[in-house]
């Protein structure tokens, strides 16, 4: 509702401003309009009634001077100049005058007397009337005007000019006193000479009322005396009680200046407009009436007043009209803002499914579509976020979880940025041999004494730790003791990536160290004594095959002197036997070496890829002598397309030493060696099969048993063949493979050995 | 041909020596790597047989220095072991420029047959 009353309000301070303001002038300025136009008819009035009289007036004297021209009048007033020397009937005249005038009276009711006056002023004839009865007056009525200010004034007169009295008042009757006024002229005869003057007194009341009558205030008419000739408060005309005549210019001296000049004045003070106009007599300007017309304001006002309540009452209407559109529209504005207040109120309360209409205007609309929309998605967003508090909330129980368990398992420190401690566990406690109250009061650093070279980074101390730290310490414990932990620092960051403080995990590896060292100290040992003994070794066979070579080499010159026949036989022999035997000698230190190499996993093949049937029969061809001795057949089943990589020399050798064995064992005339390689599961598996003696099981198993116990130092003797199968064993095994013997006493032997063929 | 061999081992310098006089060779011989190798740097030889196990100062060190004065290429060098070599051995002779690599004990009919493809070139 505020949200209206916020438009309403100043809406409707406003327009009540700006209308009421509009209505008073407009109301103020057709009020001015209005008055104005009151005025304007009053003084049209004014106007009209000035006609009148003026008409009055002129209408007035024309029939005076029409009248004039009756020639009984002329014939009367000629008899009365020479008196009754005709036979004039002066009755009979005054009855035709009479009838006459009778006659003229019905048609100018206002006319009270109309007298004939002779020359001297002596009424000739004098006829009344009150409207009804017409009456000549007698004789003995008649009376002498000549002392009357009209008998002198229209005396003067030239003729044809028609001499117009003051207003006089009937005083001799009721009040109010009748008005009357003269209209004289004078009578001429034919030849222009003044016989007398006829007065015709006219009643002016019927004018008087005639014009008084008005709408709007009311009318005083003076004469110029001061004659107060018409008021409606007849006080102001006369005072019966006083009998004395109230004089207007007397008590409003100052009108008589402003007759000319002004037509109105505002008397503010009486709240009083007067409106006045002269109206001269035609034939005297000094005569002249006044006609004042009297308004109160509030008379003015009066009709204006209706006009003008309408105006404000209509001015309310329109404020209200104007104020009810206003509630209205704003309400209507106000209506979408108010259901999105709500709306949010109710989202604010977390209802999510609240929706607010959406009707009315385009922009209500908009509002309320995106409202609803806006709070279906903080729905959403409300259910992802309880997911994710959820989630949170568990990860933080399992982080808490694990620093319990790492706690329970670990040594753990917390220290400052300084590495000031600021919390440690009992574990580390125990480890470092002070209570926890000592720990607290220490710096890290206090207990450490240096880094572990060995496996550890090299960190200066002075370097702070930016990031996961790893490093082998060696601490002191309280009792001087040392041990070692693997301390891994994580720094803690606050938001503005600050380090705020360190946790250290410390992992007490005293005995792995300590072990590490021992072993360290063994293995070095060990390699010296390796290196010792390959030294000697080779200090060894050189000093053995350089005799040789020596031994050799002196034979062949003794073999190779030109004058061979200066040898005896037996001489020759001893040569013969001199070569054969260091050439034995030599094989045999060759073999040991290839024993030692074995041991110590020395040998270092040279693969090449060739076919391996060739490779066996240039093996047997060494074996030719021997075998035409022994009157043997060896069989070469390779398949002539069968191609390997290996190390040609070191399985030449093995075959040949295989070779050799079987030779041994297999019996003169029909002993047979088959030799034969096939691929088997990605294998090569090459057989050497003789048909002689074999072996029992018990020899079997020893023979492959041995095989590690070889060493130059071995007090054992082995014979010949078995150190033959020896060092195939080992060189098999070298070259990743694996050797087998299958033998049965009396049914000959087939010695296995497959390697992981390749190509 | 002139040849000098080089070998810790008297015997073996005097067979060698009375061997290939035999042949009809010239042949100077010492028993220590640098003496080997100042006569090699004062003269020319056509053939070198070098042993490489002497005490002090190796073959492999005589082949060094050689290498640095630049004599390597323009000899031919055989050179005579009493232990078998590694792969790495045998590259790094081959780099200091050495032809042959016998084995001892050689079958000194093997050396003859070398040395005379030798002279041949």
């Amino acid at each position: 509702m505020k949200t209206s009353q916020t438009i309403i309000i100043p809406f409707v301070i406003l327009s009540i401003i700006i209308i009421s303001s509009l209505s008073y002038f407009f109301i103020n300025d057709f009020q001015k309009t209005l008055t104005e136009q009151v005025m304007d008819e009053i003084e049209e009035d004014i106007k009209i009634k000035t006609q009148s009289l003026e008409n009055y007036f002129t209408s007035n004297t024309d029939k005076t001077k029409l009248y004039t021209i009756f020639p009984e009048i002329q014939g009367l007033l000629k008899f009365s100049e020479f008196g009754s020397s005709f036979n004039f009937d002066k009755n009979e005249w005054v009855g035709i005058m009479t009838m006459h005038f009778k006659e003229i009276i019905p048609t100018n009711p206002d006319i009270a007397q109309i007298s004939i006056l002779d020359i001297r002023g002596e009424e000739i004839v004098r006829i009344n009337s009150d409207g009804k009865n017409i009456q000549a007056v007698s004789e003995l009525e008649l009376q002498n005007k000549n002392d009357q200010y009209y008998f002198k004034d229209t005396l003067v007169l030239s003729q044809n000019q028609v001499y117009i009295s003051d207003i006089e008042f009937d005083e001799e009757n009721k009040t109010p006193h009748e008005s009357l006024i003269r209209f004289a002229t004078l009578i001429a005869d034919g030849s222009g000479e003044n016989m007398g003057i006829m007065v015709i007194t006219h009643s002016m009341d019927r004018i008087i009322s005639s014009i008084a009558q008005t709408n709007i205030g009311s009318i005083t008419i003076v004469d110029n005396n001061g004659q107060v000739i018409y008021d409606e408060n007849n006080l102001k005309q006369f005072d019966s009680q006083l009998q004395t005549r109230y004089n207007y210019f007397e008590e409003n001296p100052l009108f008589l200046d402003l007759i000319d000049t002004t037509f109105t004045i505002h008397d503010e003070e009486k709240q009083m407009y007067k409106f006045w106009n002269k109206v001269s007599n035609p034939n005297d300007p000094k005569k002249y009436v006044v006609i004042i017309v009297n308004v109160s304001q509030d008379a003015i006002f009066e009709p204006i007043q209706h006009t003008i309540n309408n105006l404000y009452y209509f001015a309310i209407v329109f404020i209200l009209v104007t104020v009810a559109i206003t509630v209205i529209l704003s309400s209507y504005i106000a209506k979408p803002f108010e259901g999105l207040i709500e709306g949010i109120k109710q989202v604010q309360k977390g209802d999510y499914d609240t929706k607010i209409k959406t009707s009315g205007s385009k922009e209500a609309i908009a509002i309320g579509e995106s409202f609803n929309e806006l709070s279906s998605t903080l729905k959403v967003l409300k259910q992802i976020s309880n997911k994710y508090t959820k989630d949170c909330n568990n990860q933080l129980n399992e982080i808490k979880l694990t620093v319990d368990a790492l706690d329970e398992s670990m040594c753990l420190v917390k220290t400052n940025g300084d590495q000031d401690i600021t919390y440690v566990n009992d574990r580390f406690c125990k480890l470092s041999g002070y209570t926890r109250d000592e720990l607290l009061d220490k710096n890290l650093k206090s207990i450490q004494l240096e880094q572990h070279q060995q496996g550890s980074k090299n960190i200066a101390e002075s370097i702070l730790y930016k990031e996961i730290q790893y490093e082998d310490m060696r601490n002191k414990r309280k009792d001087g003791s040392i041990f070692w932990t693997r301390k891994t620092t994580i720094p803690i960051k606050n938001h503005a990536n600050k380090i705020i403080e360190y946790l250290i995990i410390q992992e007490n590896i005293t005995q792995k160290v300590e072990h590490n060292e021992q072993s360290i100290e063994i293995e070095r040992k060990e390699q010296q004594k390796r290196h010792l003994e390959k030294e000697f070794t080779k200090m060894v066979f050189h000093d053995i095959r350089d005799p040789i070579s020596v031994i050799s080499g002196n034979c062949e010159i003794l073999k190779n002197t030109s004058n061979v026949n200066d040898f005896t036989e037996n001489q020759k022999n001893a040569i013969e036997s001199l070569c054969q035997n260091a050439r034995k000698l030599d094989l045999q230190i060759e073999e040991m070496l290839n024993i030692y190499h074995i041991n110590s996993h020395k040998i270092n093949f040279k693969k090449s890829t060739f076919t391996v049937y060739l490779l066996i029969e240039k093996i047997i061809i060494n074996f030719s002598s021997k075998i035409k001795e022994k009157q043997i057949k060896i069989v070469n089943d390779i398949d002539p397309l069968l191609r390997f990589s290996s190390d040609e020399s070191y399985l030449s050798q093995v075959i040949d030493n295989l070779i050799q064995n079987a030779l041994e064992f297999t019996p003169k005339d029909g002993g047979i060696i088959r030799i034969n390689a096939k691929i088997e599961d990605q294998k090569i598996v090459f057989q050497i099969q003789d048909n002689g003696a074999g072996f029992s099981f018990k020899v079997q198993n020893n023979l492959l048993k041995n095989f590690y116990e070889i060493d130059t130092s071995n007090k054992r003797e082995h014979k010949p063949y078995e150190i033959r199968i020896i060092i195939c064993k080992g060189i098999i095994e070298e070259l990743g493979g694996k050797m087998k013997i299958e033998s049965h006493q009396g049914f000959g032997s087939t010695f296995y050995f497959e390697l992981p063929f390749e190509i | 041909m002139k040849i000098l061999i080089v070998d810790d081992n008297k015997d073996i310098t005097d067979l060698f020596h009375k061997f290939l006089t035999l042949k009809k060779y010239l042949v100077e011989y010492v028993n220590d790597g640098k003496n080997g190798l100042s006569l090699m740097q004062d003269n020319n030889y056509d053939v070198l047989i070098l042993d490489l196990a002497m005490p002090n100062f190796t073959g492999f060190d005589v082949l060094e220095e050689l290498q640095k004065k630049n004599k390597t290429k323009s000899n031919n060098i055989i050179v005579l072991s009493a232990v078998p070599l590694t792969d790495t051995d045998e590259e790094m002779l081959k780099k200091y420029g050495v032809k042959e690599i016998l084995r001892k004990p050689m079958e000194l009919d093997a050396l003859i047959e070398i040395i005379e493809t030798y002279s041949k070139k």
